[in-house]
This record gives structure tokens, sequence and C-alpha cells, in this order.
């Protein structure tokens, strides 16, 4: 490939362009995304890793179309979606479907199990009354449900089933992306195991593309073809999960993947043997100089305290935040 | 021989309810020696805070519990109301999963410290907040003199775990019960926290139970692992055998079930069906049976705790079978 020449990428389905969002709350603003770019190619799913506080959740609400960025703009399949009415933008929410973390919560516990899934229709007026119950009924042997508990309210199922219909009700309208935040962390582990395995299926057979908001470094690599790490609002590493996984360039992504306990191939990886505790470091700092990181960072130097490090690319799209990010990615991961 | 510091025998906790009783815990046994760290594993509804509730005296009037729990030659159910106080926040401490809900919102950090110190007679007021302070500043909270007066809503998550961590140990307890003490928090806090309780295990010879639905940090932290399943203990044994030597279904079932950070990628082998209710009826024979894959005539009688090796026993026919042959 000779330098400059366009990859021939189709458009993206979903992408950030210089995008920042502000809250003001008793006079104090907060910047809860800085400056975001980010591109989500159908069919290749993004996982989102960080703490709380890291600007995740604005991240997948503006994703969603729930509110309006301060700067930047917002597309999905080539549209400008920050410029469009709010009738418009109706078609495009169609289009992409949430999943929350406590299943319970997000079901209504007046309606059935049937009214549940098939609300969604009814809202963007999909069929009649007759199809739409037959969607549902479908719909849940999709998710693995059985039709006993069409008539069943929300309580008098397990967590496990819950999210099943959930996940039923944002199947309904055929959308092209889902949102999941946090979709499997509620769950007993066996249970998860399922879901997973559903959600895998359905992305295989329905080609549908998921943005996945997980603490659960294990699950992210699972579900998802690429990763970006966030911290106090801004994306500090993003790439394909396999590289980051096996080459993570930020120092932070390798402060997350060190601090998982997880089960490897022969053992558990063992508890941190230096950690470091994070005294006084607030989200309010965030406006200083330098790296947004270097309080907490074990490797920083005058520079990192001076001078904001920007994104940049490393190699095959593995973008990193760090002025370092060289020397991070050679040395070993301990 | 070493006793241990606790020893629970044959624990059963049932609750009466309007529908019916609920057996939360059927007949559970184990050891916590001084200086080791016992886990005790399981998912939602199998028992496993209520156990360490109902060793801590903590559970409704409308708990029937029954059987032994030994804590340094004492038994605990045996004690009236006034000497169980006498030992809680004393010689046995615990943590739970939310520390913001256990503090109170209108107190002072400080003041929450010293009172168990207080209360026990344990040091004078001057002492108490000496040693307080101290504590403040081993566990990490940076200017532990002016944070002492300072109240809950200014601290984060973590900090506040740490300083439930820190209140537990002031009274320097025999026994630390964790219950989830890092389900609420971010990774990286939460191995800060874990990393913290292992070292002020070290340094003071105190016993710990870690109460967690999450198996790699019991790997992690602890040196034996009890695995609970419908109220009942299915498996103990010493957590470096855990990957390897595990012998239940249901523990081998749990383990596979957990997605991997190296490996093969792809679909999740996974325990069919839903874990047993405690108010569900509950079979006469093996709990696990109608999950389990490898059932067998046998497993409609239920297994005893079977001595597969030292610290290895197991609930099972078919673990218990194979050792023997």
């Amino acid at each position: 490939m000779t330098d400059g020449a366009p990859r021939a990428n189709p458009v993206p389905l979903a992408e950030l362009k210089r995008m920042t969002k502000r809250f003001r709350s008793s006079g104090q603003e907060v910047v809860a995304c800085r400056d975001i770019n980010l591109q989500i190619t159908k069919g290749e799913s993004l996982g989102i890793v960080g703490e709380s506080g890291s600007g995740k959740s604005t991240l997948i609400r503006i994703l969603q179309l729930l509110i309006p960025p301060t700067e930047g703009q917002v597309y999905f399949e080539g549209t400008d979606l920050t410029r469009l009415s709010a009738r418009r933008l109706r078609t495009f929410r169609k289009k992409i479907q949430f999943v929350a973390q406590d299943p319970y919560g997000s079901l209504f516990p007046n309606l059935t199990i049937g009214q549940n899934i098939a609300e969604p229709l009814e809202i963007h007026g999909v069929g009649d009354r007759r199809s739409r119950r037959e969607l549902a009924a479908e719909l849940m042997e999709t998710v693995g449900l059985s039709l006993y508990n069409f008539h069943s309210f929300p309580h008098e199922l397990s967590g496990g089933q819950q999210q099943r219909v959930a996940i039923a009700r944002a199947l309904a309208l055929y959308p092209q992306m889902i949102v999941l935040d946090e979709a499997v962390s509620s769950l007993d582990v066996s249970i998860q195991a399922q879901i997973l395995n559903l959600l895998q299926g359905l992305k295989e057979e329905r080609e549908l593309t998921y943005v996945f908001v997980s603490h659960n470094l294990a699950v992210i690599r699972l579900m998802c073809e690429q990763t970006a790490v966030m911290y106090l609002g801004r994306i500090v590493e993003q790439g394909e999960t396999e590289r980051l996984f096996t080459a993570p360039s930020h120092p932070y992504t390798r402060a997350l993947i060190s601090a998982i306990p997880a089960f490897t191939e022969d053992g558990v990886t063992p508890l941190g043997k230096s950690v470091q505790f994070v005294t006084g470091v607030s989200g309010s700092k965030q406006g200083g100089q330098g790296c947004a990181y270097h309080p907490r960072c074990p490797f920083a130097t005058s520079r990192c305290r001076e001078e904001t490090p920007e994104l940049r690319t490393l190699e095959s799209a593995h973008q990193v935040a760090c002025h370092y990010a060289e020397t991070m990615a050679d040395s070993v991961l301990q | 021989m070493d006793h241990p510091v606790l020893h629970v025998r044959d624990l059963h906790v049932q609750f009466v309810t309007d529908t019916g009783t609920v057996n939360a815990v059927n007949g559970v046994n184990l050891q916590v020696k001084r200086g080791s760290t016992v886990g005790i594993v399981g998912e939602s509804g199998s028992g496993k805070s209520t156990t360490m509730m109902a060793v801590m005296r903590l559970l409704s009037t409308g708990a029937r519990i029954g059987g032994q729990v030994d804590f340094l030659g004492e038994n605990l159910l045996s004690l009236s109301k006034k000497q169980m106080r006498k030992i809680r926040g004393h010689r046995i401490s615990m943590i739970f999963q939310n520390p913001s809900t256990y503090l109170n919102p209108t107190k002072t950090i400080g003041k929450q410290m010293i009172e168990p110190l207080l209360y026990h007679h344990l040091a004078s007021p001057a002492e108490a907040r000496r040693r307080a302070v101290q504590l403040l500043g081993d566990i990490g909270i940076s200017n532990p003199e002016k944070r002492f007066d300072n109240y809950p809503f200014e601290f984060s998550g973590g900090m506040l775990q740490r300083m439930m961590i820190g209140m537990a140990l002031l009274s320097r307890p025999h026994l630390l019960i964790a219950d989830e003490p890092t389900t609420a928090l971010d990774v990286t806090v939460q191995a800060e926290i874990l990393w913290l309780l292992k070292k002020l295990q070290q340094e003071t010879g105190m016993a710990m139970v870690l109460v967690t639905h999450d198996l790699a940090v019991a790997a992690q932290v602890c040196d034996e692992i009890y695995v609970m399943y419908g109220g009942e203990m299915v498996e103990h044994l010493p957590s470096e055998m855990l990957l390897k030597s595990q012998a239940h279904p249901y523990l081998q079932g749990l383990i596979q079930s957990i997605p991997k950070l190296s490996g093969e990628k792809g679909r999740l082998p996974y325990i069919p069906g839903q874990p047993l209710g405690a108010s569900a009826n509950r079979p006469t024979g093996c709990i696990f049976a109608d999950r389990c894959a490898y059932r067998f005539e046998r497993c409609a009688e239920r297994p005893p705790l079977l001595q597969l090796g030292e610290r290895h026993e197991v609930a099972c026919w078919k673990a218990g079978a194979e050792v023997s042959v």
C-alpha cells in the first residue's frame, strides 16, 4: 500500500468526530467526554472499558442519540445526526437499541413479557396488534425463552430470563447496533455464559454490531473485535482487541489488565504486588496541564506533567495517548 | 494440634415465612485456622452470606439456626445477646459490600472509626484518636489528621472501603469476615483493597473469611476454598488445586464457563438450567443432579462429603468413586 492511498473502507456504521460533552452542575463545569474520535465499523463490535467517572456512560448515551454532544459530530451510516430534527432522529433511534445492567429495572413491571417485547414496535407504529404479538412470540423463541412465559410478569422470571427478555426487546426493531451497558455483570457466572453465547449467536445470525461496556476485560475480549480504553473523559488507547491485550501500550491499560483477577490457561493472575494507592485524584482536576493519568502513573516524567499527550497511531490502527507508548509496548507485562 | 479459630459444625439455617419454610443453609461444616484465609464461593442464593451472618448472629429473629459455631473454644450460638455484642467489632469484625450504606452519613469518619474502641473500652478517647489517625495513614489516606474530621460523602468508594477495613481492624480482631468487600469497586481499586487486606492480615496474624461470587478473586487471596450450592457445601479444597483438581461437576462447570484472558475464544461451556433457589423444593438426592451431565442412579441418594485427599472433600458420588477405584 502506498502512503496516503485511501483504504477501501466502507462508510463506518457509527462515528464520533471531535466529540466533547460538558455538563454544568452548581456553577462548576464537568467535561465528561473530551475530544473523542471513534469509528465503529459494521460487524466489528467495540468494547469500552474504564473506571467509574471515565465518561463511558456519557459516551454511550451520545452514541444512542439520547443526549446531544456539546461540540463535534455524531454520524450514523454517514448522516450527521447532530443536525437532524427530533422527528427525523426517531428513524435512526430504531437502528440503535440498548440493554442495561439491571434487567428487572429496565422492564415494565406492570406489563407482561409479551407486552414488554412488543412495546418498541408499538411506539414506532410497526404492524398491527396481531402481528406485533406474533413477532414478540417469535423473538421469545429466538432468545431461548419458553412461550409459556408470554403472559408472565417480569418478577416471575429469574435474572437470566429477564435479561433474555431485555435482549428480545432490543431485537424487535431489527437494529443495526446494540449498546450493552454491563449487560452480564449482575448475572451469576453460569448464567452469564448462557447470555454471552446467545449474544454471540445473534451477532452472527443478524449481523449485529455491539458496543459493549464492561469492567470485565475477559468478557470484552470474547465479544469485541475492537476495544477503546477511557480515562477521565478521554480515549487513552484503542485498537484491535487482540493487540490491545497482547501489547497494551498505555500504562493505564496495563494497570487494568494486571488488576483483573482472571483465570489463565494454567492458573490465576497473581494479586498485584506493588499496588499504588490512588489518593486525592479526582475528576475535577482533569482540566489541569499534562497527561491526565500522570498522578497515578509509575512511569511519569516531567514531560508528562507539562505536556498533554495526543492520541497517536502506533501501527495497524492501534492508537495510544502516551508519550512513551513505544517503550510501554516493548516492556514485559508484569 | 493447632485449634481452628472458627469451627462451624453442621450449621442449619431456616427462615419461616408466610409462604413456607426456606432452607437457606443445610449442614455446613467449615474450619478457619489462625492466620489463614478461607474463601466461601457460590452463586446468588447459595447460602454463602447467610452462613456468615449466622456465625455473627446477625440474622433476624425469624431465622432458626441449628448446629454449632465454635469461636476460640466458645459456642457462639449459645451466648446471650449481651455476650455476643462483646465479641462483635472486637474479636470478630465484619466488612460488607457497599461501604457507604454501612457508614453513618451524619457522623465524621473519625468518630465512627473509634466507636468500637470506645464501646469495648479498649482505649481512651485520646489514645483511640491517635491509633485511628495512624491507621488512616497506614491504609493510604493522605493527610490523615485532617481527613479524620471529614464526613463519608467526602471520600471515594475505594477510600471508604479502606476505612471500613481500618475500622474493622482497629480493635485487633482474631477473625475478619469480609462479605463481597470489592464487588462494588472498580478493578484497579479492587486490587488495592485485596492487597491491603492481605498485607494487614500478614501483619496481624488474624484469620479471614472472604465471601465472594468471584472464583478468581478467591483463588488469588485465599488458602482454602469452600464451594456452596443450594445451601450446601459441595466441595472444599486448597486454592492451588482449584484449577487443576476440582472434582465436583458444579465447580468444573463453573470454572469452564468463566471467560479467559488468553487462549481460545468462541462459545463458552455452560451449566444448563437455573441455580437451585432457596425456596424451591429440595430434592432428596444430590442437589445438583438435575443440572449434572454425569448423573447416574446413585445420585437419587444424597452424597455425603467424601474425603479425596488432605483438605480436599467433595459431595459427589462420581468424584468419590473415581478416587476409591
